[in-house]
């Protein structure tokens, strides 16, 4: 949409010198003189017909005069095309800048990088807004933020908030800006403004398209396009590590997804995997135009640790998206908890062990906690996220009366890649009868107690990693074991029965749910309901169980944190207390992070805004608690550049081609003009004289 | 030289602009054909007659066969003898009074009079209307042919004859012809040719028709009309009047025309209509000359600012052709 404006509007007043020749022209028509002729005979009608032509030819004879003149008005009013219905004036008006600092403004360019630019240009335009405009500035990237609360006239101030703007990692969102900045224009008691867009205009997670009936009448909208060349990129989307509980020597596989966003194939990238910045792998890697490759890294640690990992590539002119960080957790023990369901007895009685006894010898035999396994005890009305391992085992024993929002802590527990191993011989009924218990341990029918049996272990499932390590006599040993009571299932799928007792019915069965697996054992490990702990294999089978578990979680999974999405720290032992936490950012600047409690009551420490990429670290006295690699989204390593053009464009695209300054006094005030206008009336003094000549 | 003189304000006569002015016919057709005479070579009045009637001193222009050789001899001054003319040719003058003859009005006449003073020009339109342009030069032609005892009449017409003289050669005729011109008012609508067959009809002595009109008539049962009177052994001379401004349209700016007969009204700029309207009049007198031309009639295209000598000459050419 274009719009007319006038440098000199009060020449506008010249506009009534239009009526003149309509003036002249009616004075004139008011003198017609009345002749008594003798006949009218040669006087005909095609006389008449020539008289309606040029009568026609005498309106736009006037017209044209009138044109003429209209446009000598309006030519020495100095008038100006652009791209919006706005008369410029003195008044103050409110200026708002937004400046991309998203992913892709990084890109390199010879004098600096695009976002070098783009301060360039906020400076350019600070340098021309009035000296009473109301200035803000809004840096963006997923989110916006207004940089100076209210605005301020000082240019000096604006200039500095731009010097002190620094680019993010963070995707764009163009959309949320111009909200920002038309929320400030609201809030200003100065009425109207300018907003200006400084950006490359690259992929925006929402569209850089703004409705025109979304933006007020009095508020114009400009797009500065910097840096948007067509650049070549490739980059690191994605790294994705196996999310399962990992062991020293346990070969680890990285895979690195990379991809090419240019037209030209990318030869010869050498993608490299540092481990604490020791580069323990390369690979050459082609790429073609605009397609996507995968890199896998086996990778093996001796020692168990917390070990920060990096995906790099060599280097091009977007250099964000050309490493990527990550961590792999290599764990010394396998944590378990042990859910303790029923007492060992009631106080004053003496009765014989509970099977929770039986298991927690088998994992922890010299009650040290240092060990293979580093085993807890909780009892199953103390359950919540807090007390289940991050990354482990629960052993759930002789369930009695599980909570139903702790069975959800349990069932989510395992749906997130716990591994949960329960024997049932001890359940309570009533806790069997819970249609979601049963459906949660994968018993699709009725589940009974059977008590008096003298059954032992059969058909063992021998591929199976959990009776896999048993040779056949091993087996044999833990078939002649005897179960005496035990729970009688139905609906159980026959491929997940890994072990029946004699009886036929299921002994061991596995389901998955989630990312996790849940393993049930039909009987109780106790001497009262059989005999199973006095069995050799008791103490393997445990251990092979458990272990299975914590590693059964085998699936890679992308668990990368992005930039400029809040980042919720997962610390690996409660936080106790939060004074004295700290989060570092990448480039070593303290952030003050946000500590919050979840709906179950846990504690959690927040980072709102992670603008870079790299690695933060929750720190407590300089001590480490827990560290999050976070990195760029992979939608800014695509470089196609989608500038706001069309008439369905809200905004106008101010140039940076040229002179940036007048490409901006000509997008704000529009193009001057005066010689087209002094053409046009000139234009219309010729034809109107060519008409009088025929006429 | 007094005889200058005199000649010099006679022929003022022949100008319609000053005659109009005059209110006596009489002294009007006189002073026009007196006027005419003074300009020319040769008297009218002498010439037709074998009788013997003066002696008049030769001027420079008289044929020499006129020279009275005899009288030279004695007086040794040369003298042409002067012979009155006796005649009995039947001369019928029609004069058509239709409304388009009373082209322009009076307040016409008068707007041109404040214009042309208005830009102090004079002489740039004519100053008379048609029919008294026409009855003046009707009167002066009657007087004429008085003087030249021809037998005169006259037919005053719009569309029906509405005065008719019979032709006589008395002197009391110019009498009594002038004072009907005299009275003589714009009429009706134009109708000549009924009007012409009528005349033709009722002449039965042959001899000269002199037409005096406007000719705003169809013009193809005009000159049957006229031919009717060819048919008729009569010499016929038609005296087409037009004012200059219905030739050439010769109007400024916007102008309402009115149609004098019909009242029908149409509003034009003649700046842009005049070479069109031009073109149409020239081809239209032009049918009526080449039309006239085939049946051996005098056509003759007056005028109203033109002096009366080019029709009397017109008239005295085919008298002189008459015998």
């Amino acid at each position: 949409m274009f719009g007319l404006g006038f440098l000199n509007g009060a020449f506008l007043a010249a506009l009534v010198a239009g009526a003149i020749p309509i003036l002249i022209h009616l004075l004139n028509r008011r003198r017609v003189r009345r002749v008594r002729f003798s006949s009218l005979e040669f006087l005909d009608a095609s006389s008449q017909r020539r008289m309606r032509r040029v009568n026609i030819r005498r309106i736009l004879i006037l017209a044209l005069r009138t044109l003429a003149v209209l446009l000598l008005a309006l030519a020495f009013a100095r008038p100006t095309l652009r791209g919006a219905f706005f008369l410029p004036g003195k008044a103050p008006r409110n200026v708002v800048i937004c400046l991309d600092a998203s992913g892709s403004m990084a890109a390199d360019f010879r004098e600096g990088t695009a976002f070098d630019r783009a301060r360039e240009a906020a400076r350019r335009i600070v340098n021309q807004a009035g000296n009473d405009d109301r200035i803000n500035l809004v840096v963006f990237g997923r989110r916006a933020e207004e940089q100076i609360e209210g605005g301020t006239r000082n240019k000096q101030v604006m200039r500095t908030a731009i010097d002190n703007a620094r680019d993010t990692a963070e995707v764009t969102s163009i959309g949320k800006a111009i909200a920002q900045a038309l929320e400030f224009v609201a809030a200003s008691d100065i009425p109207g403004g300018e907003i200006y867009v400084v950006s490359d205009f690259r992929n925006s997670i929402d569209s850089t398209q703004v409705s025109p009936k979304t933006l007020p009448r009095d508020v114009r909208l400009f797009y500065v396009a910097i840096g948007n060349e067509q650049i070549d990129n490739a980059g690191i989307d994605m790294v994705t590590v196996p999310r399962k509980l990992m062991r020293p020597g346990e070969v680890v596989r990285v895979k690195a997804m990379l991809t090419n966003h240019s037209r030209t194939a990318a030869t010869g990238v050498a993608v490299a995997l540092s481990v604490e910045g020791t580069r323990k792998a390369e690979k050459i890697v082609d790429i073609a135009p605009e397609a996507t490759t995968t890199v896998t890294f086996p990778v093996s640690f001796t020692k168990w640790g917390t070990y920060r990992c990096a995906v790099t590539k060599n280097r091009d002119r977007l250099r964000v998206d050309d490493e990527r960080y990550f961590t792999i957790e290599i764990s010394r023990s396998v944590p378990v908890t042990l859910i303790r369901g029923a007492r060992n007895a009631k106080s004053g009685e003496a009765t014989a062990p509970g099977g929770y006894f039986y298991v927690e010898k088998a994992l922890n035999p010299r009650d040290s906690g240092v060990g293979e396994f580093r085993v807890s005890i909780v009892d199953e009305r103390d359950v919540t996220a807090a007390s289940l391992p991050r990354r482990g085992v629960a052993v759930w024993v002789d369930p009695q009366k599980l909570a139903a929002r702790r069975l959800a802590v349990l069932k989510r527990y395992v749906r997130r890649g716990g591994g949960l191993m329960v024997f049932l011989g001890g359940a309570n009924h009533a806790m069997l009868q819970r249609r979601s218990v049963r459906a949660f341990l994968g018993i699709g029918g009725s589940a009974e107690i059977v008590d008096g049996a003298q059954s032992g272990y059969t058909s063992f499932r021998e591929d199976h990693p959990v009776f896999r390590i048993f040779n056949r006599e091993e087996l044999q040993l833990l078939s002649r074991s005897r179960v005496r009571r035990y729970v009688r299932v139905s609906g159980v799928a026959p491929d997940s029965v890994l072990a029946y007792v004699a009886d036929g019915d299921p002994a061991v069965w596995e389901c998955a749910r989630g990312r996790g697996r849940v393993l049930v054992f039909a009987a109780a490990p106790d001497l009262v309901r059989g005999d199973i702990p006095l069995s050799p294999m008791f103490l393997p089978l445990v251990h092979t169980s458990v272990s299975w578990l914590a590693s059964a979680a085998n699936e890679q999974a992308n668990m990368e944190h992005l930039a400029g999405v809040p980042l919720v720290f997962d610390p690996p032992q409660a936080i106790a207390s939060t004074d004295r936490l700290v989060i570092r950012d990448p480039q070593g600047e303290v952030l003050q992070p946000t500590v919050f409690e979840t709906p179950t009551g846990e504690t959690r420490v927040l980072c709102e805004r992670p603008e870079h990429v790299g690695f933060y670290r929750l720190e407590r006295d300089t001590t480490t608690v827990a560290e999050v690699a976070v990195n760029i989204d992979s939608r800014e390593s695509d470089m196609t550049t989608h500038v706001p053009a069309g008439k369905n464009a809200a905004g106008t695209v101010v140039s940076t081609r040229g002179d940036f300054g007048a490409n901006l006094r000509e997008a704000r005030q529009g193009r001057e003009v005066f010689a087209l206008f002094v053409f046009l009336a000139a234009m219309s003094l010729v034809a109107e004289v060519l008409l009088s000549r025929r006429a | 030289m007094p005889y200058l003189k005199k000649k010099q304000t006679v022929s003022r006569y022949l100008d319609p602009a000053v005659v109009s002015r005059l209110r006596n016919i009489d002294l009007k057709a006189r002073l026009i054909v007196e006027g005419y005479i003074a300009g020319l070579h040769r008297s009218p009045y002498h010439g037709f007659s074998v009788e013997f009637a003066e002696y008049r001193q030769y001027m420079q222009g008289d044929s020499l066969r006129r020279i009275d050789w005899k009288v030279y001899g004695r007086t040794e001054r040369a003298y042409v003898k002067v012979f009155e003319e006796e005649t009995n040719l039947v001369a019928n003058i029609l004069l058509d009074k239709s409304g388009s003859m009373g082209f322009p009005t009076h307040d016409e006449l008068v707007e041109r009079r404040r214009e042309d003073g208005r830009r102090g020009r004079t002489g740039s339109h004519a100053y008379i209307d048609k029919l008294t342009y026409g009855g003046m030069l009707a009167a002066s032609l009657a007087y004429l042919m008085i003087r030249q005892q021809d037998a005169v009449g006259l037919a005053l017409f719009d569309e029906r004859i509405d005065t008719l003289i019979p032709h006589r050669s008395v002197r009391t005729q110019l009498h009594h012809v002038l004072r009907n011109l005299e009275r003589v008012e714009p009429g009706a609508m134009t109708s000549i040719s009924p009007t012409l067959h009528e005349m033709a009809e009722r002449m039965k002595r042959r001899g000269l028709v002199v037409l005096i009109s406007d000719l705003m008539d169809d013009p193809e049962s005009l000159l049957e009309g006229l031919k009717h009177f060819r048919h008729r052994q009569h010499e016929v001379i038609v005296f087409h009047v037009l004012d200059p401004s219905e030739i050439e349209l010769n109007y400024r700016d916007e102008v309402e025309f009115e149609d004098m007969e019909t009242g029908r009204r149409v509003r034009l700029e003649p700046a842009f209509l005049r070479e069109q309207y031009k073109g149409s009049v020239s081809a239209w007198i032009e049918r009526l000359e080449r039309g006239c031309r085939a049946h051996s009639i005098d056509y003759n295209l007056i005028r109203t600012d033109t002096p009366f000598d080019q029709a009397l000459t017109a008239y005295l050419g085919k008298r002189l052709r008459l015998g």
